[in-house]
């Protein structure tokens, strides 16, 4: 090798040991908010277990559905779940987030013009009382008006204008709150998936679970949505690429199976759960 | 069985009961350089205070050079019941030295590197947003974005992570503190004062994903923080918070009347907590919630035999005695009768060293205070809250209770009373560490 090309090198290696000095790699990455990869396709979900929390590895069932019907349609996105409603709003009003995951989220009629629903999941609801408030139950037949002048427990986002309509006052608050309320008396009734009741009652409630009666008839249906949002520049595309995959599932039979896996067996989906289709 | 044999056992159970119990033992003042004289002014200040009926009552212990020169009850525990030195409190604050010892364990094990982001082990808190208000006019009144860099557990310790919490609120009044003080009432985060009906970990897994007030690093502000820790604890270890104080901290320094929960043959110790309006109106607290703009104190709450919600900003239940043995441990650099709990360099590093960069820890102190990882640390003598000397550390408890080290004067002060609101204790604090200090007698 000659002198001059010796120099080269050298030289060349002098400056790469300047740009790329070799103390910062010697002691491993330290955090940078370069290290953070996030996806332009974000999609945001509701906290509402089982069916969407970040206590299940999968996320949930809603969670799950959502990821088999992106991977299916090869769509690369990313699903945060998020504690609360109005941040939900936030992201896809004001960041043209892609999507949202969730149920009782209301939006104004000028807000859902922008906004494509899919439905997920439909789940069957009952209401429910604490025992030693109510020992005899509520004379629930199927109509409200029955219940006039009770105190019911809604989620803060859900529709209450029925409830109002029959005389019932109404009170908001999350699931675990609800429960709390019913349990401290403060409301008589509050309605939801028997699985999400279960949930708390087993985490929060396992004492008093006795006494969290549920009532029948059922008290209708709640479905779980994806929501993509046309602001988000591949919204409606990917909106329309994912109902494709959503089909491709449940054509398929992995819908079924997923559903299945998390409500445990054909009879409890059919327990649970109403038909999507 | 035999009566002699009888009589052995009964001889020997007495004898553990007295001789196996650490001794609360004082010594005469003056063979630690403290001056008898001048630590009867303490008696003063403190049956001044009672009789004024500022206070119900109160246990203040004054150690020297590793040795209890004054340790004296006073007043009423409660209603019906006189202080005693084993007299039971909520510590409450004064949890979270406890709390970063446990960190800093679980760090000497090389178990955790105080720079990991607290994402590697708690996941929610990946890719954390910060809110920052918008110009007046814009779409939305904030906007969160991501912040420059995620919290670290140097930050958790050092209240620089940007969480908040929810109480302050009610004395700094801005509109970002505001803004994210209503996510979080939203989502059901509490300080913590009342117990809910949670596990820490439900309760920090959601308050990881809510927004933070000001990016990591770029601010000190008294937090949540302690509670995050005592899940990271759990995370950690594989333990339950409780499990691991109890067997790593109360059961090495023989703390034996420090609790998560109070058991059921010590809840006639537990002191009650009084309102005081520090003008004479002194009432016992019943067990309705106190609540004041958002500061919710459930005091009722510590008389629960067991429960769910392990909060590592809280929870504890101690007494003057104990918190002596831990504060003693501190100040012996980590080691306490023999028994080892953390390295000289690790104490060295939670005291001794400024953790907050040109903040300066002003909630309960003012400028001139620094934060370690746990405690608030004295810097200079120029400014109006003086204990001392530069390098005191100390930290408090909402229902009056408080503890000082001073490694310069190898001396501990601590005050435990149970009395709020918590604002209106500093002027007897702050002269109670002037007596303890002019005592000093070498």
């Amino acid at each position: 090798m000659n002198i001059k090309k010796a120099l080269t090198r050298l030289t060349v290696m002098l400056l790469v040991m300047v740009i790329y000095p070799v103390t910062a790699l010697a002691t491993g990455p330290r955090i940078k908010q370069d290290l953070f990869t996030p996806n332009a396709n974000s999609i945001y979900a509701l906290d509402f277990p089982p069916f969407i929390t970040t206590e299940l590895n999968d996320g949930g069932m809603a969670v799950e559905l959502v990821n088999t019907a992106l991977q299916i349609e090869k769509i690369s996105a990313s699903i945060n779940i998020l504690p609360l409603p109005r941040m939900m709003k936030y992201y896809v009003l004001q960041e043209k987030a892609l999507a949202l995951i969730g149920n009782h989220l209301s939006f104004t009629a000028d807000q859902q013009k922008e906004l494509i629903f899919i439905p997920l999941l439909r789940l069957k609801e009952h209401y429910y009382v604490y025992q030693p408030k109510h020992p005899e139950g509520l004379p629930w037949q199927g109509d409200l008006k029955a219940l006039a002048k009770l105190v019911y427990g809604a989620n803060p986002e859900e529709d209450v204008a029925a409830y109002q309509q029959a005389g019932i006052q109404v009170e908001t608050g999350n699931t675990l709150t609800l429960m709390e309320k019913l349990k401290a008396e403060k409301i008589d009734f509050m309605g939801n998936s028997e699985l999400a009741v279960n949930w708390f009652l087993d985490r929060n409630f396992s004492t008093d679970k006795a006494k969290f009666s549920k009532l029948e008839p059922g008290a209708g249906e709640e479905t779980i949505f994806i929501i993509f949002n046309k602001n988000h520049p591949q919204g409606e595309a990917l909106a329309k690429q994912f109902k494709q995959g959503l089909d491709a599932i449940i054509a398929n039979g992995q819908y079924k199976a997923l559903l299945e896996k998390h409500f445990g067996g054909s009879e409890a989906v059919n327990r649970y759960s109403l038909p999507l289709q | 069985m035999d009566k002699r044999l009888w009589l052995f056992l009964m001889l020997f159970l007495t004898h553990s009961a007295v001789f196996g119990k650490e001794t609360s033992t004082t010594v005469k003042p003056e063979s630690v350089g403290l001056s008898s004289q001048r630590l009867q002014r303490i008696d003063q200040l403190i049956d001044q205070h009672i009789e004024e009926k500022k206070i119900a009552g109160a246990v203040v212990l004054v150690a020297r050079k590793g040795k209890i020169a004054y340790f004296r009850e006073a007043g009423l525990a409660d209603t019906d019941k006189p202080m005693q030195k084993d007299t039971i409190f909520r510590v409450v604050s004064m949890t979270k030295p406890l709390t970063s010892v446990a960190i800093m364990l679980l760090y000497e094990q090389g178990k955790l590197l105080l720079s990991d982001p607290v994402s590697k082990y708690i996941p929610e808190f990946k890719d954390p947003k910060v809110l920052e208000l918008q110009a007046q006019g814009s779409a939305s009144e904030y906007k969160l974005v991501p912040a420059k860099r995620e919290i670290t557990i140097r930050d958790l310790l050092s209240h620089t992570s940007g969480l908040l919490y929810l109480f302050p609120n009610n004395y700094f009044h801005e509109r970002e503190r505001q803004l994210v003080v209503d996510f979080y009432k939203d989502a059901g985060i509490t300080d913590g004062f009342c117990r809910p009906n949670e596990t820490i970990g439900d309760m920090v897994k959601r308050l990881a994903r809510l927004p933070l007030y000001k990016h990591p690093g770029e601010v000190w502000d008294y937090s949540l923080s302690s509670d995050v820790l005592g899940y990271l604890v759990e995370v950690v270890s594989g333990m339950p918070f409780d499990q691991f104080m109890q067997q790593r901290i109360f059961d090495p320094l023989k703390m034996r009347d420090s609790h998560f929960y109070i058991p059921k043959e010590k809840l006639g110790r537990l002191a009650a907590v009084w309102k005081s309006d520090w003008h004479g109106s002194l009432v016992r607290v019943g067990d309705e919630p106190m609540i004041d703009g958002d500061l919710a104190l459930c005091p009722s709450d510590a008389e629960a035999l067991s429960g769910k919600y392990l909060t590592g900003g809280g929870n504890v239940l101690s007494t003057v005695y104990d918190y002596y043995r831990f504060a003693q441990m501190l100040l012996n650099k980590g080691e306490l009768d023999g028994t080892r709990l953390l390295s000289r360099k690790t104490v060295e590093l939670m005291t001794a060293t400024n953790h907050i960069g040109n903040f300066d820890a002003t909630f309960l102190h003012d400028h001139g205070w620094k934060f370690g990882l746990g405690f608030a640390i004295q810097q200079d003598r120029s400014h109006d809250v003086d204990a001392g000397d530069p390098g005191v550390f100390e930290w408090a408890g909402i229902y009056s209770t408080r503890f000082s080290v001073d490694p310069k004067e190898d001396k501990i002060t601590i005050f435990m009373s149970q009395t709020s609101p918590f604002n209106l204790h500093f002027n007897l604090w702050d002269k109670l560490l002037v007596l303890s200090g002019s005592a000093i007698n070498d």
